[in-house]
């Protein structure tokens, strides 16, 4: 029988040994598992986002990225994300022959990524394979990517999983600033900043910061470092740069994050931490990065990284505290790596090992057990595309004319522009709204669905001709409400409904509008 | 004490401290704690502590093993409690969300279990030092080359069985994630890096060198199509050999 001993560090990061391959295998299983609460089992994927995938079907029937959004908000926005993440969805469907919308779990993939990718993160660090794979446990049933992926983050998940890869690749390139090193993290940089326009600005943040602090201890080294890596990348990710800008100032960015004041519903809450990132998540965060901060083992360098990184997620959480605007608990799902460098650390806190273990399999227990069931509520929550909706939309495709305005409710927002190609308003409450090109026609959409004093007025002078809302709560705005208001018009009489969906039509003889 | 009489020991306390643990929010409804009775799992995950208290009431009833063997012992009481008390708070837990035993909760909970399991043993048990598997230049080449059949490869297929699960879950996702990344590595990779290093890094190597080469091709109007993706894919590794054979 082997004896019992603390397991040996491997000489090298990247050695490592056939069970340790069996562990990172489980991981990936079980980030499979878990990440496809919302995607496997199911007749669709859940979550109101993923309707947004209809960029890389552009991608594919014309060439190239369309900039205009056909259908939504009748057209008038241009597409309010970068097309790295369609871009490869589209990809995909290219090489494999399935549809976009059918190869949809290709997202399960980075998962796996983000898993594997964390535990061999915590391995660098930290040069233990076992406070790695706990690590690396704790990502795949993490229930901040579960949520995450109930809503169909898709961008936001893939830049995520990218972030273990692109911190150890600037970390060897920082620690060997070679030619082959650079052009490698110039890939990964690039790759990443094009999928996601959050976790760019997350990553962009925390480098430029992180630059700049080691401008301060060692400059020399630094410029001879930073210099080189910035101009190639600029050459090679110019037209990912002007993506961004384009998207920067078409979203006017600057308004949101200065001056824009409808985010105060998003503020992080107690309730919220502790549904989505865990009560638990504050000793390892606290308890676990001091320990990590102690580590004389760990370069500085490291350590400023993460603590930086770290800082700019608290500083976007906490935005209001000071002025800043933002969508404050977007916030909550970006603290995913300081979270398992802190786990990593706790669990190395422990010197006996069944001590240890214990630990570990009580915090797993915990952590699968609540992501299993979060996972599933969630998806429940956000289960929007069902046989029954799809019937609903293809029932207003068929009863419908190409020019008849649909005004849908938030839920339906990115899934009526796929599903129907028609005019489309979606009422969006202001905390939702990313691009303020959007501003006036979702508050002429809720105007309608909530039966504001203006509502008569918009459906008079948007032409709205059909209104599709959720049959059930939940929804946005508040599907009680809306459907309270439709049923009690005069003007709006219901057309369609199933267990799902509920469809309005507007008399086509009130006012101005054309009749049938 | 029998290695089999500690293990049965160490099923039954497991049971034992796990049933308490999962009974404790009916029995301490009206304490300071704030729980329901129908969370359990709010419970636990809100009290890690209270899991301490059985672990406790475990190693207090293994302190009588027979002490010449108890390093031999203790490993498989720790493992086989670790699993049974992990399939049991997994599964009744799963079972009391669902409100009915179902086939997938059993496969949740017998993969926590397993993989509960399998890292109490890594952390328990020493294993032997790990290698680094570091490929020669011909092996390089070769990988390149053999990397330029996938390509051929998935062409073909693409061809001849589209929509297929090879595709899907095979010949497209590592098209994507390794072929032109794992090429590019190899490359600009000192010689004495290892295959799991190479493997890694060219996950956002690959993923850059589509975004890279996309976003150049919708800049200055080059149309993409399946069959110019695919000359993406090979572009890299072409560049990689060439550059290898010169390196």
């Amino acid at each position: 029988m082997t004896q019992i001993e603390t397991p040996s560090p491997p000489d090298s990061p990247w050695s490592i040994h056939w069970q340790y391959l069996l562990a990172l295998l489980a991981i990936a299983i079980m980030a499979v598992m878990f990440h496809g609460i919302a995607v496997l089992g199911r007749a669709y994927p859940t979550g109101p986002d993923y309707g947004q995938m209809r960029l890389a079907v552009s991608i594919l029937e014309n060439g190239t990225v369309p900039v205009n959004n056909p259908y939504f908000q009748m057209g008038t926005t241009d597409w309010g994300q970068l097309p790295g993440a369609p871009f490869l969805f589209a990809i995909q469907s290219a090489w494999t022959g399935t549809p976009v919308f059918e190869g949809l779990d290709f997202i399960l993939f980075f998962a796996v990524i983000n898993s594997i990718g964390t535990t061999l993160l915590i391995q660098r660090i930290f040069r233990r394979m076992d406070a790695a794979i706990f690590a690396g446990m704790l990502t795949a049933i993490s229930p901040l990517y579960i949520d995450m992926m109930s809503w169909a983050a898709y961008p936001n998940i893939m830049a995520l999983a990218l972030f273990p890869y692109v911190l150890i690749i600037c970390f060897d390139y920082w620690e060997t600033p070679s030619t082959g090193n650079m052009l490698i993290a110039v890939f990964a940089i690039c790759g990443t900043v094009y999928l996601h326009h959050l976790s760019t600005l997350w990553l962009g943040l925390s480098l430029i910061l992180f630059v700049l602090i080691e401008l301060f201890i060692a400059p020399q080294a630094t410029i001879r470092k930073t210099i080189p890596i910035a101009l190639t990348g600029l050459l090679a990710g110019f037209p990912i740069l002007l993506n961004l800008l384009d998207l920067f100032i078409g979203t006017d960015a600057g308004d949101i994050l200065l001056a824009a004041n409808r985010f105060d519903n998003s503020r992080v809450t107690w309730e919220w931490w502790s549904d989505i990132v865990t009560p638990l998540a504050l000793p390892f965060l606290i308890i676990g990065l001091t320990a990590f901060l102690k580590n004389e083992m760990i370069s500085g360098a490291i350590k400023r990284f993460i603590m930086i990184y770290l800082a700019i997620v608290l500083a976007f959480m906490f935005g209001w505290l000071y002025g800043l605007n933002f969508f404050y608990s977007r916030a909550l799902f970006f603290p995913g790596i300081p979270l398992a460098i802190g786990a990593a650390a706790f669990y190395l806190l422990i010197r006996h090992p069944a001590i240890r273990a214990i630990m570990a399999i009580a915090i797993i227990c915990f952590f699968a057990i609540y992501a299993y069931q979060w996972g599933q509520s969630r998806a429940d929550f956000y289960e929007i595309v069902t046989p029954r909706s799809v019937q609903a939309m293809t029932w207003l495709d068929e009863h419908s004319a190409p020019d008849d305005v649909i005004l849908v409710s938030a839920f339906y927002a990115f899934h009526a522009p796929h599903f129907l190609e028609r005019p489309i308003i979606v009422g969006l409450t202001p905390d939702l709204i990313g691009n303020p090109a959007e501003i006036e026609l979702s508050a002429d959409g809720i105007a309608v669905l909530k039966g504001l004093y203006n509502m008569d007025e918009v459906l008079l002078e948007r032409n709205i001709r059909y209104i599709m809302i959720s049959a059930e709560p939940p929804d946005i705005p508040d599907q009680t409400r809306s459907q309270l208001v439709l049923d009690n018009h005069p003007e709006i009489r219901l057309v369609f409904q199933n267990a799902d969906t509920l469809i309005y039509r507007v008399n086509s003889e009130w006012g101005n509008n054309v009749s049938d | 004490m029998s290695a089999i009489k500690n293990f049965w020991i160490s099923v039954l306390s497991g049971v034992l401290a796990y049933t308490v643990l999962i009974s404790l929010p009916i029995l301490y409804q009206n304490t300071l704690i704030d729980i329901a009775a129908d969370s359990p799992i709010y419970f636990m995950a809100d009290n890690l502590m209270l899991l301490i208290i059985p672990a406790g009431l475990v190693l207090l009833v293994l302190r009588d093993v027979n002490q010449v063997h108890y390093r031999e012992q203790f490993s498989i009481i720790i493992l086989s409690l670790v699993f049974t008390g992990s399939l049991i708070l997994a599964f009744v837990s799963l079972w009391r969300i669902g409100g009915s035993l179902s086939a997938g909760s059993i496969v949740y909970s017998s993969l926590i279990a397993l993989n509960i399991t399998g890292l109490s043993y890594l952390s328990l048990v020493r294993v032997p030092d790990a290698i680094a598997i570091v490929p020669d230049k011909q092996t390089i080449i070769l990988l390149n080359f053999f990397l330029l059949i996938i390509v051929l490869i998935s062409y073909g297929l693409r061809q001849f069985i589209p929509a297929s699960a090879i595709l899907d879950y095979g010949l497209a996702p590592l098209m994507i994630f390794i072929v032109p990344g794992l090429a590019l590595v190899n490359l600009f990779l000192a010689p004495e890096a290892s295959l799991i290093e190479r493997l890694f890094k060219s996950i956002p190597v690959s993923i850059g060198w589509y975004a890279v080469t996309g976003a150049w091709a919708f800049q200055t109007g080059i149309l993409i199509t399946a069959n110019s993706l695919y000359a993406f894919a090979i572009l890299a590794i072409l560049c990689a050999i060439t550059g290898f054979i010169f390196k």
